[in-house]
């Protein structure tokens, strides 16, 4: 493969992870042009780049997907490469032939890799016939509701049925027995056609209470494949991942050997290039079976930066420009512990319901080891077009016990007035013993769980309603001071206008 | 001045007077005690009984305050409570369905005139690519759809008014 050299790139997204990868290319020399929608239009993405160009209204149909406006921009503005981020189109392989058509560098693993990986019934082939272990079920979508009950029965009970093109916990359901799997599947099938298009849905046995730990990789084109260990992304709600750490507290050294060595067979399998990820369900007997391969830099991705030492956004931009990687496998290994807290707007007490909001008070907490990643600034609207998360808390410590502590005490530190968070979610979970000694699942998060977890104390209650009144009351105080009568919280145009008539202004 | 402040389910009257820098504070009727207070910048004070308190996370907008407490997000509405008897008298209608968030109307299953039992769900509204359904609060007949399918709402906006059953 040969040397690329770029020296201007597209970031196509938003948010966070934008800011990650302008970052990633100002430390590299590397001038960085910002997309933005027009809920985004103040976003610290937009402030960041070296400049910025409008693509289109807030839902992101009509803005960042949109393949043809970002294209002609990357034009318009001199780019030379182009980022996806995660989501959006980052693992459009169709957007990516696009784009390397055009004469980009894609920052990204091939198009090809990105197919191979894009179905999952596909990679589940490719993976079973590369020696990776798989969920024992169908390798092909499943015709009819026979075939799904002679498979079921052969793998035996509890099984899942899932959308072929789906993710993101979309298109999954449990099926306990042979008499709710017809249903189950025209269900599935209806829902899958509804959400992606293809209503492909195929067959997988229920690993009952497993973990979900990930192998991060990064492979170079040149024939070099390392693994940078394992995350475990357990905590869960709703099926997606609000709290991940590094290394996985319960992987035997063994086993961490075995699923490592698979993740880079995954890799080598499809030819891949750039930074990856193999998710694989663990169950509790050690056993482990390949989920799906994300073909991106991974939103939970700085708990590895921060065990490993590696800049995988740096290293993503490397790659692309056709370096060989510059170390080796040997040249790694886990150091301390780190962990992410995904900050979300949005209420743990209401059901995690998404809770937008301006950011009217915002300071993120730092000190040694706290690192946030975030696409905010204070007084900004956290939009109600995307996914509702704010920020992501980043801590190391040296070991798993000082990394909870500082995350503890990053979380006391968040200042956040505006919108209800999941700050109070995370510090509940990091004083539950289950948590703290390491022992959780998947399903650790249950409506059960949440059920009294999360109550502010009586105290804080009282210090909440004086505290409200000692604001409003220096509120009218003040307005009273400026000429207002006493009573009702007056609107500031009514201020503005009697303080014109006072002052004897037309 | 006297404040009616309603958080989390519970109603106080909290009567404040400024003395000497400070303030005395008495809540619902008890005996009053010396608060400190003390604005550092963007939504956050140093408050507290007596001493010199802690941080506080506090914004006003009219009658709702937002507030942080140790992490916890508070809403509370303060507000003076000869006007919230006046409201009371007024009627405020308790067959409101109101947006707690804003967001983007996605489906109105009802109209006018339509009869609904109480839990039906009245309209679904999608706020960061979550469907949200609202219930309707109590049996009886649409009166009045108040917004149309791909609005975009504002937090605390009326949707929709039923006409409880007598």
């Amino acid at each position: 493969m040969n040397l690329r050299p770029f020296r201007r790139v597209l970031v196509a997204n938003r948010g966070e992870i934008a800011v990650r990868i302008i970052r990633a290319c100002h430390e590299r020399g590397l001038s960085a042009v910002a997309v933005y929608s027009e809920a985004d239009a103040d976003a610290l993405h937009v402030r960041l780049a070296d400049a910025a160009y409008p693509v289109g209204p807030a839902p992101s149909s009509e803005s960042y997907l949109r393949t043809d406006v970002i294209l002609a921009v990357a034009a318009e503005s001199g780019c030379d490469a182009l980022h996806p981020g995660y989501g959006f189109l980052s693992e459009n392989a169709a957007f990516a032939q696009r784009v390397l058509d055009a004469g980009l560098v894609w920052i990204g693993p091939p198009p090809s890799a990105i197919s191979a990986m894009g179905s999952k019934t596909a990679a589940r082939q490719a993976m079973s016939a590369a020696g990776v272990p798989v969920v024992p079920g169908t390798l092909e979508p499943l015709v009819d509701a026979e075939e799904a009950i002679e498979v079921a029965r052969g793998i035996g009970f509890p099984v899942m049925l899932k959308a072929a093109a789906g993710g993101g916990g979309k298109g999954m359901r449990r099926v306990d027995g042979e008499d709710e799997l017809a249903n189950a599947l025209q269900a599935a099938q209806s829902e899958a056609i509804k959400s992606f298009g293809d209503g492909a849905v195929y067959i997988e046995k229920l690993v009952v209470n497993p973990r979900h730990v990930e192998i991060q990789v990064l492979a170079d084109g040149h024939g070099t494949v390392v693994h940078l260990f394992e995350r475990d992304c357990s905590i869960q709600r709703r099926h997606q991942k609000v709290v991940e750490e590094a290394p996985c507290p319960v992987l035997e050294p063994d086993t961490r050997t075995q699923m490592a060595a698979a993740a880079v067979r995954a890799a080598a399998a499809v030819d891949y290039v750039g930074a990856g990820t193999c998710e694989f369900l663990l169950g509790a007997d050690g056993s482990f079976y390949f989920l799906e391969m994300n073909t991106r830099l991974q939103v939970e991705h700085p708990i590895t930066e921060m065990v490993t030492g590696v800049d995988l956004a740096q290293a993503q931009l490397r790659i692309a420009s056709g370096e060989p990687l510059w170390f080796g496998q040997d040249d790694l290994q886990i150091r301390g512990h780190a962990i992410e807290c995904r900050i979300y707007a949005e209420d743990a007490r209401a059901g995690f319901r998404p809770a937008p909001g301006p950011l009217l008070g915002y300071r993120e907490p730092t000190g040694p080891w706290v690192r946030v990643d975030s696409g905010v600034v204070q007084g900004m609207e956290v939009p109600i077009h995307y996914d509702p998360m704010i920020a992501k808390l980043v801590v190391w410590g040296e070991d798993r016990a000082q990394a909870i502590e500082r995350t503890r005490r990053a979380l006391r530190h968040y200042h956040l007035v505006g919108t209800p968070t999941s700050i109070p979610f995370f510090l509940s979970l990091l004083d539950d013993p289950d948590f703290i000694a390491g022992r959780y699942d998947t399903g650790f998060i249950t409506p059960e769980w949440l059920a009294g977890q999360l109550e502010p104390e009586s105290g804080d209650l009282e210090l909440a309603i004086v505290a409200a009144a000692i604001g409003a009351f220096e509120r009218d105080l003040s307005l009273q001071s400026n000429g207002v009568d006493n009573g009702a919280p007056a609107s500031n145009w009514k201020l503005v206008h009697r303080f014109k008539r006072l002052r004897g202004y037309r | 001045m006297t404040y009616e402040v309603v958080l989390e389910g519970r109603t106080a009257l909290v009567h404040i007077r400024a003395v000497n820098g400070g303030y005395a504070v008495s809540v619902d009727e008890g005996a009053e005690v010396m608060w400190s207070a003390r604005r550092l910048g963007e939504a956050e004070w140093m408050m507290g009984q007596g001493g010199p308190g802690r941080a506080v996370g506090l914004h006003l907008n009219g009658e709702r305050a937002e507030l942080q407490i140790s992490g916890h997000s508070l809403r509370a509405k303060v507000s003076d409570p000869r006007k919230s008897a006046l409201d009371a008298l007024g009627g405020a209608g308790s067959g409101d369905v109101v947006s707690p968030m804003p967001g983007v109307v996605v489906r109105i299953p009802v109209s006018q005139g339509d009869v609904v039992a109480e839990g039906e769900v009245l309209i679904v509204v999608e706020a960061m690519k979550m469907e949200n359904e609202f219930k309707s609060p109590c049996s009886g007949v649409v009166s009045e759809v108040l917004v149309t399918v791909g609005e975009a709402l504002d937090s605390g906006a009326r949707l929709i008014h039923v006409e409880p059953d007598e």
